[in-house]
């Protein structure tokens, strides 16, 4: 309105001038706008040829004085130069096209920020405005099919929950492979996930609010990595939180709510089903009997008669076992099954969960401050019983430009969540009983009214899980980030900065199971506080010398971690079962955990012409967690990049707007272990004398003072590209990563008395490519159609273990501890292997001989397993290579339209080629399970007999693609541009519906969903092996969100 | 300019904090720091004792015989429709090498041994100046030695040759010793009990029960010789055919002549008394249950059944399926015989909760004693007894009968003063073998000897195939022969340095 209004006043004022300007001089006026007609304030106007100039004010507009004929030069960083010739006119309005979209971009790199252009090494940023333009409640989900070469694997779906980010594959068998997180500088100590693959002390990324970041960097290669080499080896992502923006304040409000619901179910039999599967069991079961005349026709008063013929002294009643083995219940065969309740327990587990978000920020800046202030409240009641997580956090970056040279700054930002799960994933817990229990129970309540408390007779022991959901199991986490620093420039071009960063997290957990009998009244409160502390030192000098520009850092960095945790529980103390605080006489404990880092790095990089670019650099890092001796380690590295582009031969190529070559090659560190690895620690082995505890104490662990550092050594070819405009850019990416001098327990003989002792010894190779390509596909002034897509490929091999070592298989925690995963050199990383199953046992396979599992004699219709050495017996020699984890192929595409005021974006995503193994098989899908329990919708004839002669052995049974395709996030806005007509105060406001896993696919069967993990199969405490064992699925959610910018 | 990057350099200097990167363990010493008081050489021998008799966490010895000795023998027959741990036990399978209760076994014992050839060698080392009190450090070194020797037995029992450590081994010499032959492991064992012998003390005060007595070891070292003295069916195991029984009589006798026993005259007491009081405690794990450090056990849990602890007032257990006890064996018993009352649930009921209901499946409840259960289900304060005076006696017997000493009327004697007790005729006379065995089956189930007693009798593989062949309608179990005698090495020991050791013939 008021731009339209200064334009009307303007043109009436040239108009007026219009008749006497015929000077040889004139005054030349317009307005220089970007191609989407804002005003650009500030571009330079430069008579071509002269020194004369002016430059735009504030609404853009220019006046400058100039003769017919001569040429106006009108430029501003990011925009494309545009060449003028004045002619007879004194209004020239001028449209600049924005120099590439991309290629001017800044990037956030470690300790400093640098021309997207310029950069080196493999970084993939991602774009974080649709943070805010969808509901996205964590980073980490954020980052889902977002970068080539970052997996995000969605371990559960329960609300509130850390994802695991894998960059460039799995390099590190103990030492932990999630990447190192750097938020505003801070680099934030990363723990490994436990052995059922959670992380035990929180994830760095919890408790942040994604609507803060404004830019998110992911570090791929070592040489984009290693100035934090150390820790670095697995990737590192860079998190930059929001600032203001020069001008009034402004204020943004963002609010979402929505509904949520599973997003997919496990295909269990029906309670029909079950019923029709129980009576096939007991027709054979009294079939077998050895009573004479028995027969699967005959009714129960006829089996009875027939019993009671043979066992005169011991009938069949229902107090007999052989009652509920050898007789229907009648009451199956009544029409409405009167008595009885048919359940599907999944019904039972599942609610729709709401949620919603509000947050309200206000940012600006003046000279001496710039400011960013926000505040967020997210509740999530999940779409299990029981299941919620609330967060508040607020968040306040400020700055100050205390004079030219010096800058101070903090960013601070409290959070609390709270996150309620009476325990619903993992082995026996609810979601797993939900699956077993069997769908049919005695209708009758017992006396406090309460229903299938009580075993079903035909039934499995599980009764009532929906008890367990009233279990309390409550973590609340109090965490504050705080960044502070202060910078100083003391000569041109040299600046010191100081920073000091803390991380404080107090957490505290609380559990309590009631139960009918009050004597195991259980209770627990568990609490850590874990601190962060990082001090940074850096020297930074820039200089350009013609052509030639440098810039060198130093730096040094100080950083400690220290955990203290206490535990206390409960036995059998409660007096009442309304209280849920510990009872006095409770026991604990407490223990405390402390490591330090000491670094010194330096960097140089140096460009010529901004066309050959070199950047290398060197960080020398001291770790407390390894032997006095071998503490520390030195990771350098090297990388070039080429313009070609900028290149006289490629000048004329129009088509090709960029091109540029980029190599790396470096060494990074990970020190990713307990914080006391390299001592013989003791532990305490008590035992009881006289009546009392006699406290022991021995030795836990066999001491490695030659424990030093996890070394990844990696090289990578990039290229970058623009076409046309750079409206088609990509990279393309290829790279190997050698993890070496691995931090591995390799298992030793028991009889020195331990497993396995930690040391430096095998090595991982990853070697892939990625390719991310976007394209603008359609522009027209009211439509536009963007596709942003990538995908990546990795390769996962041992390349050595121990001396003379080949192979560790990792013994399983179930059926008998036969191992099914393995690490084997030439094989990827925890190959699962075991029996192949291969129908049914014929009476031919009989006829030919041979022994199966546990040298038991073939049974016709039993599993047949493939006798792959010919021996004639199965047995685990018989275990072939049957899939690993790793998925081969992992991919995303977004689709982004607009048309007009409404705008859509479309997130697909998924994985192919790697397996799981799901043991929630060993309960609902196992070989020779009877019918008491409820089973996957299987057919026997495929799976074998119901009752096989022989015990289970992992085979390919559970096995099953972990392959998915996942629409992940369907949002559809509009912009009410109408609607604030008039209002001022509002710059913007958008309305949208998001749908959030509304379309996923999955071959997984015996799931919810085969990214999960929750329990571990590993019985082994030196390799971790976290499986599925009933895991939350993902939770689909339909979404209202409204997006207010306001001044 | 310079100025400036000199006062630079300095600040960093200083600021640089080399020292913070020696950090020591903030919760836990190091086997660098300990070993300095008496008390650190206490507690050392404490878990020594610890991880010999109570095992790792809370599975014991208790729990290792009774699952590898009780559930292997013709007392239960544990066949599984869920494919439980003990299936494979209990039905011969060939495949058991990566079993956790197998390798619980092998692990357990050399981690004790570890403890006790370190806590040697620092008592050799330290011993003289630490102690001042010369009796104080020969007791150490006997009790120490004691618990080195029953976990050698306890190996070669279950494995046969086992690779010898007489000292603390790294991991790199670990490697290079083989599986060593019985002969020279018995050496070893037998060595350690006759040094320890002369230094253990008769009997302890209350305050110390729970140490070894030099009783104790004398039991062992007699069940020692008896089963060096047993057949050995051609297998490579801890019975070499040897004619011991008169040395196995002689260390029995011993502790008879010591008079610090009594034969009770009620069946009951045994298992309820606890501590010095109870005569018949030889060689006994104790187990305390309600203590802030946990040092009870669950071992009852092995062979019991959810729906009895519940019918006891009891919450789960994660006693699993049932592990039905043989018919044969269950019609051993006369209905008056109180081991059977005392000893055998066979009817119970479930007033609510899960497992409402009456139950009419034997189960043992000889160690279940809903008195002594503490603080969860593994925090039962029952005791365990390794060898009771009733077994000393019955093991005098034995060797009797095969010669070693004493006399058939002494024989006839004993078995009747046990009859008598079971409340069942005392009408022996002649007892044979096969009969001795009878009644020790009868006294001793649940105690976890079934298995070691069948070995002894010579005729364990008879008698476990003639049981299968009468018990075993559906075909679980395998045909068992004499390798079946002996369990597998551990898988992840045969994978640990390839080539370095063999596996028992018979299995995978």
């Amino acid at each position: 309105m008021k731009n339209k209004l200064n334009l009307l006043l303007i043109m009436a004022f040239f108009a007026l001038l219009h008749t006497s300007a015929y000077a040889q001089e004139k005054t030349v006026t317009g307005t220089v706008t970007d191609p989407s007609k804002l005003s650009i304030p500030g571009a330079n106007v430069i008579v071509k040829g002269t020194n004369r100039g002016a430059s735009t004010d504030f609404d853009g507009k220019f006046t400058i004085k100039v003769s017919e004929g001569e040429t106006l030069v009108f430029s501003f960083v990011g925009f494309l130069k545009k060449e003028l010739k004045i002619g007879a006119s004194t209004t020239y309005n001028v449209s600049l096209d924005a120099e590439s979209s991309n290629l001017n971009e800044v990037v956030v790199i470690g300790y400093g920020t640098q021309k997207k252009k310029l950069t080196t090494g493999a970084i993939s940023g991602i774009k974080t405005e649709n943070f805010t333009e969808r509901p996205i409640s964590r980073i980490d989900q954020g980052l889902i099919g977002q970068v080539a070469g970052v997996r995000v694997k969605q371990t559960t779906g329960l609300p509130g929950q850390p994802f695991s980010i894998e960059i460039r594959g799995a390099g590190s068998i103990t030492a932990g492979n999630e990447p190192l997180y750097v938020v505003d500088g801070f680099p934030i100590y990363t723990e490994g996930s436990n052995s059922n693959g959670g992380f035990s002390s929180g994830s760095p990324l919890d408790n942040m609010n994604p609507n803060d970041v404004e830019s998110i960097e992911v570090l791929k290669d070592a040489a984009a990595a290693s100035i934090y080499g150390s820790r670095a080896s697995n990737g590192v992502v860079l998190i930059t939180t929001k600032k203001g923006k020069k001008g009034k304040t402004k204020f943004t409000f963002n609010m979402y709510g929505g509904v949520n619901k599973e997003a997919n179910r496990v295909d269990m039999l029906s309670a029909q089903g079950w019923i029709d599967r129980a009576k096939t069991m007991i027709d054979s079961q009294w079939v077998g009997s050895g009573i004479t005349g028995a027969s699967a026709s005959q009714n129960n008063a006829e089996r009875i008669a027939a019993y009671n013929a043979k066992n005169p002294t011991a009938p069949l009643n229902t107090a007999n076992t052989r009652y509920y083995t050898y007789l229907y219940d009648e009451r199956w065969d009544i029409p409405g099954h009167p008595g009885l309740d048919y359940i599907d327990w999944q019904d039972k587990v599942f609610r729709t969960g709401e949620f919603n978000n509000y947050q309200l920020s206000a940012s600006g800046a003046t000279d001496v401050v710039n400011y960013y202030v926000s505040a967020n409240y997210q509740k999530n009641s999940g779409y299990i019983v029981g299941t919620d997580y609330t967060l508040f956090s607020a968040r306040a970056n400020v700055d100050f430009k205390l004079s030219e040279n010096f800058k101070t700054g903090i960013n601070i930002a409290p959070s609390y969540s709270i996150k309620n799960d009476p325990g619903v994933e993992g082995k026996d817990n609810t979601l797993f009983k939900a699956l077993v229990a069997t769908p049919v129970f005695e209708s009758a309540s017992n006396a406090a009214g309460e229903k299938y408390t009580t075993r079903y007779a035909w039934g499995s022991s599980t009764t009532n899980m929906l008890n367990a959901l009233a279990r309390t199991g409550k973590n609340s986490m109090y965490r504050t980030l705080i960044s502070t620093y202060a910078s100083y420039q003391f000569a041109k071009g040299f600046t010191w900065k100081t920073t000091l960063n803390f991380d404080n997290s107090d957490n505290t957990t609380e559990s309590y199971t009631p139960n009918d009998v009050q004597a195991s009244i259980r209770g627990a409160y568990n609490t850590y506080r874990r601190q962060n502390l990082v001090n940074e030192n850096t020297l930074n000098w820039d200089k350009s010398f013609g052509d030639h520009n440098l810039n060198v850092l130093l730096g040094q960095s100080f950083s400690s971690y220290e955990i203290m945790r206490s535990n206390l529980s409960s036995g059998a103390l409660y007096n009442s079962s309304t209280v849920e605080t510990l009872p006095t006489g409770s026991l604990g404990s407490t223990n405390a955990e402390k490591s330090t880092l000491l670094s010194y790095f330096a960097r140089l990089q140096y460009n010529y012409k901004e066309k050959y670019i070199l950047s290398a650099s060197v960080r020398r890092d001291g770790s407390s967690k390894f032997g006095s001796d071998k503490q520390w380690g030195v990771f350098p590295s090297l990388s070039l990049a080429w313009r070609v582009k900028q290149e006289e031969f490629l000048q004329k190529v129009d088509w090709l707007s960029d091109l540029k070559l980029r190599a790396s090659g470096g060494l990074n560190g990970s020190n990713n272990i307990g914080s006391y690895a390299s001592y013989a620690t003791l532990a305490t082995y008590n035992y009881s004398i006289g009546g009392a505890a006699a406290i022991g104490q021995g030795a836990s662990s066999i001491a490695n003072p030659d424990l030093h550092w996890e070394e990844s050594r990696s090289v990578d070819f990039g290229l970058d590209f623009g076409i046309l405009k750079n409206r088609v850019t990509g990279t393309f990416e290829v790279y190997r990563k050698n993890n070496s001098e691995l931090l591995l327990r390799v298992p030793i003989v028991g009889a020195t008395g331990f497993t396995s002792y930690l040391t430096n010894v095998g090595e991982v190779q990853n070697q892939g490519w990625e390719f991310e390509l976007s394209s603008l596909n359609v522009k027209t002034p009211s439509f536009e159609w963007r596709t942003s897509a990538n995908i990546s490929h990795n390769e996962n091999k041992v390349l050595a273990l121990g001396p003379g070592q080949s192979k560790i298989e990792i013994s399983n925690a179930y059926d008998g501890g036969v191992p099914f995963v393995k690490l084997e050199v030439g094989k990827p990383m925890y190959t699962i292997f075991g029996l192949q199953q291969n129908g049914v046992v014929s009476q031919a396979d009989i006829d030919a001989g041979g022994t199966t599992i546990g040298g038991n004699k073939l049974v016709l219709g039993d599993p047949r397993y493939i006798d792959q050495n010919g021996d004639k017996k199965i047995n685990s020699d018989d275990r072939v290579d049957l899939g690993n984890p790793t998925p081969k192929y992992t991919w995303g595409i977004t689709n982004t339209f607009k048309y007009k005021d409404i705008d859509i974006n479309i997130l697909v995503q998924g994985q192919n080629g790697g397996t799981v193994y799901g043991l929630t098989g060993r309960a609902i899908d196992r070989t020779g399970m009877g019918s008491v329990e409820n089973s996957l919708n299987v057919d026997p004839s495929v799976r074998g007999n119901w009752r096989t002669s022989f015990g289970y052995q992992a085979n390919s049974d559970w096995l099953y693609k972990s392959d998915y395709v996942s629409v992940r996030n369907i949002t559809i806005g509009y912009n009410l541009r109408q609607a604030i007509k008039g209002l001022s105060r509002i710059d913007n406001m958008r309305l949208y519906v998001t749908g959030e896993n509304w379309f996923y696919w999955n071959k997984y069967k015996v799931g919810f969903n085969p990214e999960a993990v929750n329990t571990s199969a590993s019985s082994n405490s030196d390799f971790s092996v976290p499986v599925d064992y009933g895991g939350a699925p993902l939770a689909k959610s339909l979404v209202i969100g409204l997006n207010i910018n306001f001044n | 300019m310079k100025k400036y990057i000199y006062l630079l350099t300095v600040i960093m200097a200083i600021t640089s904090c080399t020292d913070e990167l020696n950090q020591l363990p903030l919760s836990q010493g190091t086997i660098e720091n300990f070993y300095a008081t008496p008390g650190d050489f206490v507690q050392a021998r404490n878990a020594t004792y610890s991880v010999a008799f109570h095992g790792m966490g809370t599975y014991g010895y208790a729990n290792r015989v009774l699952n590898l000795s009780e559930v292997r023998s013709d007392n239960l027959l544990a066949t599984t429709q869920a494919s439980r741990d003990w299936e494979g036990i209990n039905s011969f399978y060939t495949s058991i090498s990566s079993n956790t209760y197998v390798k619980e076994a092998y692990l357990s014992n050399y981690n004790a041994i570890n403890k006790a050839n370190q806590l040697l060698e620092k008592i050799a080392e330290k011993g003289d100046q630490i102690f001042t009190n010369p009796a104080e450090k020969a007791s150490m070194i006997a009790e120490t030695r004691f618990l080195r020797a029953f976990c050698y037995f306890d190996l070669i029992r279950w494995f046969g040759r086992v690779p010898l450590l007489e000292k603390t081994m790294t991991a790199t010499e670990a490697a290079k010793i083989p599986r060593t032959p019985v002969v020279d492991v018995y050496k070893l064992i037998i060595a350690d009990l006759e040094q320890a012998i002369p230094d253990l003390a008769p009997t302890y005060d209350a305050a110390n029960f729970g140490r070894v007595t030099k009783y104790g070891a004398k039991a062992l070292l007699g069940l020692i010789y008896m089963t060096r003295s047993s057949p050995t069916y051609s297998i490579d195991g801890a019975t070499l055919g040897l004619n011991e029984w008169d040395k196995a009589y002689q260390q029995l006798n011993d502790i008879k002549l010591s008079g610090l026993y009594t034969f009770n005259t009620d069946y009951e007491p045994i298992f309820k008394v606890e501590g010095i009081t109870n005569k018949e405690n030889v060689l006994t794990i104790p187990y305390t249950q309600s203590l802030p450090l946990v040092v009870g056990g669950n071992f009852m849990v092995e062979l019991g059944y959810e729906p009895y602890f519940a019918s006891v007032n009891l919450s789960a257990q994660g006693a699993l399926e049932a592990k039905p006890i043989s018919t044969g064996f269950l019609n051993l018993f006369e209905a008056t015989d109180k081991r059977k009352i005392y000893g055998i649930a066979t009817s119970y009921t479930v007033a609510t909760g899960t497992y409402k209901g009456s139950y009419t499946l034997p189960v043992f409840k000889k160690y279940i004693d809903a008195a002594r259960y503490g603080n969860g289900r593994e925090d039962w304060g029952v005791d365990f007894m390794v060898t009771r005076y009733t077994d000393v006696l019955m093991l005098m017997a034995e060797c009797t009968l095969h010669g070693g000493g004493g006399s058939q009327a002494e024989v006839d004697d004993i078995v009747n003063k046990v009859r008598t007790r079971a409340g069942v005729a005392a009408n022996a006379s002649n007892i044979t073998l096969d009969d001795l065995f009878t009644e020790r089956r009868k006294e001793f189930f649940s105690e976890g000897t079934r298995w070691f007693d069948l070995i002894r009798s010579g005729k364990a593989v008879t008698t476990m195939n003639a049981w299968k062949a009468a018990e075993d309608t559906e075909g679980k179990i395998r045909t068992i022969d004499n390798n079946s005698l002996l369990y597998p090495i551990p898988l992840s020991e045969i994978l640990a340095v390839p080539g370095l050791y063999d596996q028992n013939p018979g299995y995978d």
